[in-house]
């Protein structure tokens, strides 16, 4: 039974306005499930690259099986953290199961989901 | 539709929820509810079985530092899931051994929650926003009983 494998990579998305300038965006793959037992896997790899100073983040959540309550918390915890550091986090590629989820707990009205990684990488530039 | 019991028991660890998660799913797919539904149902119980885990079977001194995990306490902490299926409903039917935990007494505020991101609340108001009739019963003998139902919708 597999549990929670988590991968980080990192973009920089070049901004309109600087030329030669960009602005580093980090892409967190998600695969199988964050529940009680791999929450923990997850805020820990969030919470590394908030430390290292990374505020701009994407969850690709492409392959991700389930959520439970502990992973939207994670989620919604480190959505909170990133922008007191004037970051945000993006959701992509969400199941549709997971986002009706999401949906009825409110996490979609609070953080921004995108269709693709494209479309969330854009919304970065501005 | 398939009438039948099912019954699952196992140790009352985290690590066991996503075999919860498989069997209370691939049950409620097999007995005809939509997707959605599905994955409601299966939220629900294992939102129930965590709270079985991490509070009903969580102990004062596993509050704190230092508590040595012993395999034998897992004996001691069964997770107990009884599945009855009918024309109906299917009614889900988790017991425990520890010092309970009522999560009908507890009225989730989501917005609350929202703002002030708080462990635990949320997975209280799954188990009553994602289930038609949620019960909770105290007997000396039979430990404490969560019973969770939905209907099939006609």
């Amino acid at each position: 039974m597999i549990g929670c494998e988590i991968t980080t990579r990192s973009y920089d998305v070049a901004t309109s306005t600087a030329s030669g300038g960009g602005k580093l965006v980090q892409v967190v793959d998600v695969n199988g499930f964050v529940d009680a037992h791999t929450y923990s896997q997850l805020a820990e790899v969030l919470n590394n690259l908030i430390a290292e100073g990374n505020y701009n983040l994407i969850l690709d959540l492409k392959d991700l099986e389930y959520i439970s309550s502990a992973g939207f918390t994670v989620l919604l915890a480190t959505a909170r953290k990133v922008r007191e550091k004037g970051g945000d986090l993006r959701l992509v590629n969400l199941p549709l199961r997971i986002r009706k989820i999401a949906d009825v707990l409110g996490c979609s009205s609070i953080i921004k989901i995108f269709e693709d990684q494209k479309e969330a990488l854009t919304s970065f530039k501005v | 539709m398939v009438e039948g019991k099912i019954f699952l028991k196992t140790p009352g660890e985290t690590v066991y929820l996503a075999l919860i998660r498989k069997v209370i799913a691939e049950i409620a797919k097999r007995v005809g509810f939509p997707e959605e539904e599905v994955a409601r149902i299966e939220m629900a119980v294992d939102e129930a079985c965590t709270n079985v885990i991490e509070h009903s079977y969580r102990t004062e001194d596993e509050m704190g530092t230092g508590y040595e995990w012993r395999r034998e306490d897992e004996v001691d902490r069964p997770v107990e899931l009884r599945v009855k299926i009918n024309r109906e409903k299917i009614s889900i039917s988790l017991t425990d051994r520890g010092r309970g935990f009522d999560p009908s007494q507890v009225e989730p505020d989501l917005e609350k929650y929202l703002a002030s991101v708080s462990m635990g609340s949320l997975g209280i108001y799954v188990i009553k926003t994602f289930m038609d009739e949620v019960r909770y019963s105290h007997e000396p003998a039979a430990g404490n009983v969560l019973r969770m139902v939905k209907y099939f919708k006609t």
